[in-house]
């Protein structure tokens, strides 16, 4: 296939960044990139808006952005605009977004949180080519930011579970910067401070679980590997190295880390705060290994852009991280597993045999999936409301991989799989393409379900076949299914409501 | 061990002095032919000039800002200037002394006669130059006289003018009417009339025998300076010329616009204040005195001239027609081995990079890469760094062209480029008017690095061509200069490159990079550790050694290295054209470091530094000197040669250089540069080695391509 270009622009908290990436049979690399620091977050965190005078500046670099697009001559549909925490917390949000669209003609996606370390994620098995190899192992993908930091747990390939932390390098700065003003001893009270955070993870999360290997990406870090470790593209060093390079810098002032390594200097204050949290994370799971792959949210874009054209082919299963990572979250909340994994498949199944009627493609298809992996969590909390509880738990937990309007859908699905749908409600919290998704879809769980009242699993083998205004279900048990076949009726007339298709459920033996 | 003192250095404009007696020797070397030693000559005065505008220009604005640091060798502002005045005034007479008992001698045995005075004239001559003064030469004089009511006309810098002394003629109107207003008893004026530098300064005279003979300007304008002043009687007249401050000095951050601020003081450079006069030697004592007075000299700028004013001339005589048979051979720059002209520039590119050595090898293909960039469908941008260019410009064309198709052209012109800015200018808004980004560089720093970056979209992916140099972008000056340029595709210099212009523009500077090595940042302290490297391998008892070729070598902190790296056990050789403030030869300092300076007929130009390191051999090439001002001041670029064969290539210039026994001299302990031992050894002009082997090279690849081309096809029936 002919050469491909993109364009992807990170608008970040702390700086801009333009890459430039072509697709050449079946690879992608970053052909020319441009950084312009510009700390849009100091404004955001501190004062809640954007600045005009940064307003202007950053209208300014994209234009220059924008001419480089040109002389690529790349098409603007494949250039891709991302905000992050910087703009998504901004309260003037809006009127930044619409300043970049007229001056520059630029549209701006404001990324989630987990959309935006997922889209991280997305980039690291393109550019590390042992990442399946390394998450076999116990392992953890440790992204700190500038405001906050991600870790999500691998484990036998899959994502288990991922837990976003209030630690972010300015975050740190700005505490150890203040308790050195005061004379204490700021490493010990650094240190202290972030290990509090760390071990509250490892009670919840981590249950003292040993760590292999550290995936380390963000740029703090990124900038510490390839400055202070000399680390060139994409390796890995023990973790006895890391602490001892750690221990070497500690000492050292910002201004002396400038001039003795070369970290460019606005970035010179962050590393140690940064290698500081990897190192009592280091200390806390007792990680052997530190990887850091080159890749950042441009990269990510790149991926998830290549993808789309499918210009590449993933090898590792990003939607298998989904659904493991949805399945630890049930788990978590004791969750009835056999019951789940069979309203699971039968949910596919419906959705197969539905097609014609929802028209709905393969993401919703990830939705209802999810939805039905999670649609039992709320008896955890309370078993008279589940539907509530269950969707406060999806609405609190983060689930990586989907928008959080995906997560809104899933929540809403599950909700109203055991409450009575309120279409008003509905119509409130959602836009209308998506109140219809959770309408649908939630339709089908609700069928599912009705296949199971019991929780016996005891119609193992299920055939459904759209017949006119009829769906067929041919339930092949000889087991006794008189609860599920008395329910079925009550249970399917919602299906009928939104589909008007009438299933009926019919028992054949083996 | 201390490497500080003051005596372990040399002043830089001492040294530079005696760079120009260097060329002077040249000049006065018989084993040149005698055109090339007047151009010699030529070049020694063009050079002083600027040294006079420049370092005695920024020399006296230190005094008189009462600028007391000292210099590196521990002089004051004002010892440097004494002994600045005392070398010149020996150095002109030097250089009249080869004129006048040297080059005029060999230029009579020649039959060239450039008459000394008028007064030499046959009468047929002078009737001829009197009907040429008032035909062509009387119309264009502006002659002014200087009294109360007239002041001291401004006399433009470097310009060649005649002052006279006149006394007024008794009945003339002009004085009865003066009579009347005051009564003066000093009745002897100044006049001064320039000597128009748009006519001819030599002209010639009609001749029959075999002898030909010319005569300056001014001669004929003193012949008839009476015509000019009518109703004066001349008391005495000749010619004087002012050399004048011209070290600009730009405010840019208070400059708005910076190309206007360049402009206005360009103007301003005309009128610094004065600081050498020439006049003829026996001139009259008031007529001195006078022009000292107005100008405000001191007795020490006052040069008195033994011949005529002004040597530049000779590169007038130089350039007369019909006298090849007194010049050298004109070389032709050869076509590069490596370059297959059926092929696109980027094809050539794409078998391997490419080194090239300038002059030896032609310039072409750095002009033909721009411009079949320009017209290339599959060129994307061309960005490239300009300082000095020619006249009539290939290149510019080429990028107007590019521009005008479409293609993103960025143009960084260093508006700042000595004596260049009117040029640069000029060809900077031609360049914006047709389209092209044009930059002016970054605040405070000289843009002197030497790079051109073609980004092409290919079936392949994104390729970035780089052109990478250490002379400047100028098609005419590359016939003249020595220099190395290198052609790559290699994907991490593309990178590089393209983050140098990312950050020329001021919008992005890179996390790191890959192969280059930019100053001011990062090149001294790369230079520092190399030469550190070599150091320590001396001290563990390994080999270890550095060659490097440049211009100049001036910054402290360098040579306080190599001083330091010589006493660890170095062995240092430095080709070192110019100024070189290091002194070999300081027992326990630099004994292992030998200085040799090359002057030929091509200006040495090429800047390349090797160091051993412990076998695993680096080749740099640079745009730099080992100059404080280009380590600290000006965006360079040094650059890696990394392929085998092209190291190769540059070691040999390094020996070669080296082992040059007949251009070179070799710098001595007491400052002196003397021709090295011959005895024994077979003559070696490095120069014109080069010349021989590229033109061997050429001739070996046309023949092989002739043989594959006009292979015989046989007909095997036939046979």
């Amino acid at each position: 296939m002919a050469l491909q270009l993109f364009a992807a622009v990170d608008i970040g908290s702390f700086e801009l960044e333009l890459s430039i990436f072509e697709a050449v049979s079946g690879k992608i690399r970053c052909v020319e990139r441009q950084r312009h620091v510009i700390a849009l977050g100091s404004d955001t965190y501190q004062t809640g808006v954007i600045s005009h005078e940064l307003l202007d500046e950053l209208c300014d670099t994209l234009n220059h952005f924008v001419d480089t697009i040109r002389v690529y001559k790349i098409d603007m549909k494949n250039v891709s605009v991302y905000a992050t925490s910087a703009l998504r917390e901004a309260k003037n949000r809006l009127l930044v977004e619409d300043r970049i669209r007229v001056s520059c003609g630029l549209k701006v996606t404001v990324l989630s949180n987990s959309e935006q370390r997922f889209m991280c994620y997305k980039a690291i098995p393109v550019w590390q080519k042992q990442f399946d190899e390394i998450i076999e192992k116990e392992s953890a993908i440790v992204d700190v930011g500038f405001g906050s930091m991600q870790i999500s747990l691998y484990n036998k390939g899959a994502l288990q579970s991922t837990q976003n932390l209030h630690l972010g390098a300015l975050r740190t700065w700005t505490m150890l910067n203040e308790v050195s003003e005061s004379g204490l001893n700021s490493r010990a009270i650094a240190e202290e401070l972030i290990d509090y955070s760390i071990n509250k993870f490892n009670n919840y999360y981590l249950q003292d679980k040993a760590i292999k290997n550290i995936i380390a990406i963000g740029d703090c870090m990124r900038i510490f590997a390839a400055k202070i470790m000399k680390l060139s593209q994409a390796e890995s060093i023990s973790a006895l190295d890391f602490i001892n390079i750690y221990e070497q810098v500690l000492p050292l002032s910002p201004s002396t880390l400038a001039a003795k390594y070369d970290v460019p200097s606005e970035f010179a204050k962050l590393v140690i705060p940064v290698a500081m949290i990897y190192y009592r994370i280091i200390r806390v799971t007792g990680a052997k290994t530190l990887w850091i792959p080159v890749t950042s949210l441009s990269e990510g874009m790149a991926t998830e852009w290549a993808q789309k054209q499918k210009l590449i082919k993933l090898d590792h299963d990003f939607n298998g991280d989904i659904l493991s990572s949805a399945r630890f979250l049930n788990k978590k909340y004791s969750g009835d597993r056999n019951h789940t994994e069979y309203i699971e498949d039968k949910c596919m199944l419906l959705f197969d045999a539905t097609k014609k009627l929802h028209g709905l493609g393969k993401q919703e298809k990830l939705l209802l999936q999810l939805a039905a992996i999670l649609h039992d969590c709320g008896k955890f909390v309370s078993i008279t409301a589940p539907g509530q509880c269950a969707y406060d738990i999806i609405m609190a937990s983060e689930i990586l991989g989907i928008s959080h309007e995906e997560r809104k859908i899933v929540a809403n699905i599950v909700k109203y799989n055991t409450m009575p749908f309120d279409l008003y409600d509905a119509q409130m919290g959602l836009p209308r393409d998506q109140w219809m998704t959770v309408y649908k879809l939630t339709a089908l769980l609700r069928l599912a379900n009705a296949l199971d009242r019991s929780h016996k699993q005891k119609i193992e083998n299920v055939q459904a076949t759209l017949k006119g205004n009829r769906l067929i279900i041919t339930a092949l048990t000889d087991r006794d299914i008189e609860l599920e076949a008395g329910l079925f009726h009550e249970k399917s007339r919602f299906f009928s409501e939104v589909y008007g298709v009438t299933p009926e459920l019919k028992r054949k033996k083996l | 061990m201390d490497f500080k003192k003051y005596d372990y250095y040399r002043n830089r404009e001492l040294s530079w002095l005696k760079f120009d007696y260097r060329i002077l020797n040249e000049a006065k070397d018989k084993t040149n032919p005698l055109f090339e030693r007047i151009k010699f000559l030529s070049i020694t005065a063009s050079n002083l000039d600027e040294f006079f505008m420049v370092r005695v220009g920024s020399l006296t604005d230190m005094k008189n800002a009462q600028y007391t640091k000292l210099d590196i060798a521990g002089m004051t502002v004002e010892e440097q200037l004494d002994a600045i005045a005392a070398e010149a005034h020996e150095f002109m007479d030097a250089q009249y002394g080869a004129l006048n008992n040297s080059i005029r001698p060999a230029m009579q045995a020649e039959h060239i006669n450039i008459l000394r005075n008028f007064e030499d004239l046959t009468e047929e001559e002078a009737e001829y130059v009197d009907r040429y003064f008032m035909d062509t030469v009387y119309p264009v004089l502006t002659p002014m006289a200087v009294d109360s009511s007239r002041p001291f006309p401004l006399i433009l810098n470097k310009s060649l003018n005649i002052g006279a002394l006149l006394i007024k003629n008794a009945d003339s109107l002009i004085n009865r009417g003066k009579k009347d207003r005051d009564k003066d008893d000093d009745d002897t004026v100044f006049a001064t009339v320039q000597v128009p530098n748009l006519l001819p300064r030599i002209v010639e005279l009609p001749h029959n025998q075999e002898e030909k003979r010319y005569i300056l300007l001014e001669e004929i304008i003193e012949k008839n300076l009476k015509k000019l002043f009518l109703n004066y009687e001349i008391k005495c007249a000749y010619p004087y010329r002012i050399t004048r401050n011209a070290d600009l000095s730009i405010d840019e951050e208070e400059a708005e616009d910076l190309l206007q601020e360049i402009q206005k003081q360009i103007k301003k450079r005309q009128w610094g204040k004065a600081i050498r006069l020439e006049v003829e030697k026996g001139a009259n004592k008031q007529f001195i005195k006078f022009l000292k007075r107005e100008l405000e000299l001191k007795d020490e700028s006052i040069y008195l001239i033994n011949g005529p004013l002004d040597l530049t001339v000779m590169m007038k005589v130089y350039g007369m027609p019909g006298f090849d048979r007194l010049k050298s051979k004109p070389y032709k720059p050869q076509p590069s081995p490596a370059i297959d002209p059926e092929l696109s520039i980027f094809d050539n590119i794409k078998k391997g990079d490419i080194l090239l050595h300038h002059p030896y090898e032609s310039f072409d293909p750095i002009v033909d890469f721009v411009k079949q960039a320009a017209v290339d469908p599959d060129v994307l941008a061309i960005k490239q760094t300009l300082y000095r260019v020619s006249g009539n410009s290939p290149i510019i064309a080429a990028l107007a062209k590019a521009a005008d198709n479409g293609k993103q052209v960025s143009v960084l012109v260093e508006l700042k480029a000595r004596f260049d800015e009117e040029n640069n200018i000029n060809w900077a808004k031609m360049l914006e008017k047709s389209g092209c980004h044009v930059i002016y560089g970054l605040v405070g720093l000289k843009t002197h690095s030497k790079i051109t970056l073609v980004v092409r979209r290919e079936e392949e992916g994104i390729c970035r061509y780089v052109h990478l140099g250490t002379g400047n972008y100028n098609d005419a000056t590359a016939k003249i200069y020595t220099d190395i340029g290198l052609l790559t595709c290699n994907r991490l210099i593309g990178e590089d490159a393209t983050a140098v212009f990312n950050m020329l523009s001021g919008y992005s500077e890179p996390l790191s990079w890959n192969k280059l090595v930019l100053a001011p940042i990062w090149l001294r302290s790369k230079f520092m550790e190399l030469i550190d490297i070599e150091k320590k391998h001396a001290l563990e008892g390994k080999k270890a050694r550095i060659i490097a070729k440049f211009n100049s070598l001036s910054d402290r902190d360098i040579i306080e290295a190599l001083y330091d790296a010589s006493a660890a056990g170095v062995k240092i050789d430095l080709i070192v054209r110019g100024i070189c403030c290091l002194k070999t030869g300081i027992p326990g300092v630099s004994e292992n470091i030998t200085v040799r300076s090359i002057v030929g007929e091509f200006l040495e130009h090429c800047r390349i530094f090797y160091f051993y390191n412990d076998g695993l051999e680096e080749i740099y090439c640079a745009s730099a000197d080992w100059m404080s001002r280009n380590l600290d001041r000006r965006v360079e670029i040094m650059f890696p040669v990394e392929k085998q064969e092209l190291k190769e290539r540059l070691m040999e210039i390094l020996n070669v250089q080296l082992g040059d026994n007949v251009k070179a001299t070799v710098l001595q302990a007491d400052g002196s540069y003397i021709k090295p031992d011959r005895r024994g050894k077979s003559a070696l002009l490095a120069q014109s080695y080069f010349c021989e082997e590229a033109v061997k090279a050429a001739k070996k690849e046309a023949e092989e391509k002739n043989n594959r081309l006009f292979e015989p096809k046989i007909n095997p029936e036939l046979d």
